[in-house]
């Protein structure tokens, strides 16, 4: 199982390509305060359902429903990884 | 070929072609090239808007777009005196009409990009830097269009008729854009060169080709003799292709996230 920085890690880097490595590091990091009241670093597997909530209306607003559906996809693929 | 390179290939074939007719050509070619130019920024935009699902945010921004190019080249001659049925009064009122509200669209499409990134609740920290660069930008956009603005409102207050004020409101238009530049490209370092980069990164750069074409308006009447036709059209034609190459680029952005999920979903 995935360490939990390795959680963070690896949800920006399934952001990153579509919007950037700071624009996901931001986005990663409002959805953890926001939607789950915990340090970025300390995400884990469990707090993945939550944290998806969270960021799938930024991606929509920026990318659009159908690519916000890919990038959501390619999170879970890359934290369950 | 890459689009953006094709563009590029394009333009400079144009421009090369704009800088060598005489004046007996160049009227008709300029007046069929810029409708052509404005057909595909429509076109470009309107893609982009037709690749996005319903209530999807960004249509907000393409969607005006699209119908602002679309303004602007019903705007041109030809389709107004046409819509006009040879009235020429009517003819004006027309040109009028399309010219501000094509305008005027533009400025709420860029009006809606710039917030879109406070919509998708990433706003920026507000700052001095981002407050100085609010001002430096108003400061800038005023001196770049207020030859022009000064120009047209005397004119429309000497009795030069509806056609100025619409001229006059365009340069205001303009200036508002250039402003709304400033989040634009605060959100477009953020993202880089990532896949929603591109399409930023191209409307960013049409934006500023559109200011180095207002930019250089006066300088015929500060060095006598200068010419800046060539150059003048040289940015209008990125203005306006860089548009809808944007659209290009966001349409590209669906259509590859679309193949990618075809791809990963299980075979049946």
């Amino acid at each position: 199982m995935p360490g939990p920085s390795a959680i963070k890690e690896r949800v920006q880097d399934a952001i990153a390509p579509y919007l950037g490595r700071k624009t996901a590091e931001s986005a990663v990091r409002i959805s953890a305060a926001t939607w789950l009241k915990v340090d970025p670093d300390a995400l884990t597997l469990e707090h993945l359902p939550r944290l998806r909530e969270g960021l799938a209306p930024m991606l929509k607003t920026l990318l659009g429903a159908e690519v916000a559906a890919t990038v959501l996809a390619r999170i879970d693929e890359e934290a369950r990884r | 070929m890459t689009p953006a390179l094709l563009v590029l290939l394009v333009a400079a074939a144009h421009v090369a072609i704009f800088g060598h007719l005489g004046p007996d050509a160049l009227p008709a070619y300029r007046l069929w090239t810029h409708v052509a130019m404005k057909l595909l920024a429509t076109a470009g935009c309107l893609w982009a808007a037709a690749s996005l699902r319903r209530g999807d945010y960004m249509r907000r921004f393409w969607v005006p777009l699209g119908a602002s190019y679309l303004l602007l080249t019903l705007a041109e001659d030809p389709v107004t005196s046409a819509l006009g049925r040879g009235s020429a009064p009517a003819a004006v009122m027309l040109g009028v009409l399309f010219l501000a509200s094509g305008n005027l669209l533009s400025v709420y499409a860029t009006a809606v990009l710039a917030r879109s990134y406070s919509q998708a609740g990433l706003g920026f920290e507000r700052s001095w830097s981002g407050k100085l660069s609010w001002a430096l930008a108003a400061v800038f956009a005023t001196g770049v269009v207020g030859f022009g603005l000064q120009r047209e409102v005397l004119r429309a207050l000497a009795g030069g008729g509806p056609d100025a004020w619409a001229s006059a409101l365009s340069y205001l238009c303009d200036a508002v854009t250039f402003v709304l530049l400033v989040p634009v490209l605060r959100f477009s370092l953020r993202l880089g060169a990532s896949r929603l980069g591109w399409p930023w990164w191209t409307y960013a750069l049409a934006t500023v080709s559109w200011l180095l074409y207002d930019a250089i308006e006066p300088l015929p009447d500060l060095a006598v003799g200068l010419s800046i036709s060539v150059p003048s059209e040289a940015f209008r034609t990125m203005g306006t292709l860089l548009a809808g190459l944007a659209g290009l680029y966001a349409a590209e952005l669906v259509r590859r996230a679309r193949a990618e999920r075809q791809a990963a979903a299980p075979a049946t």
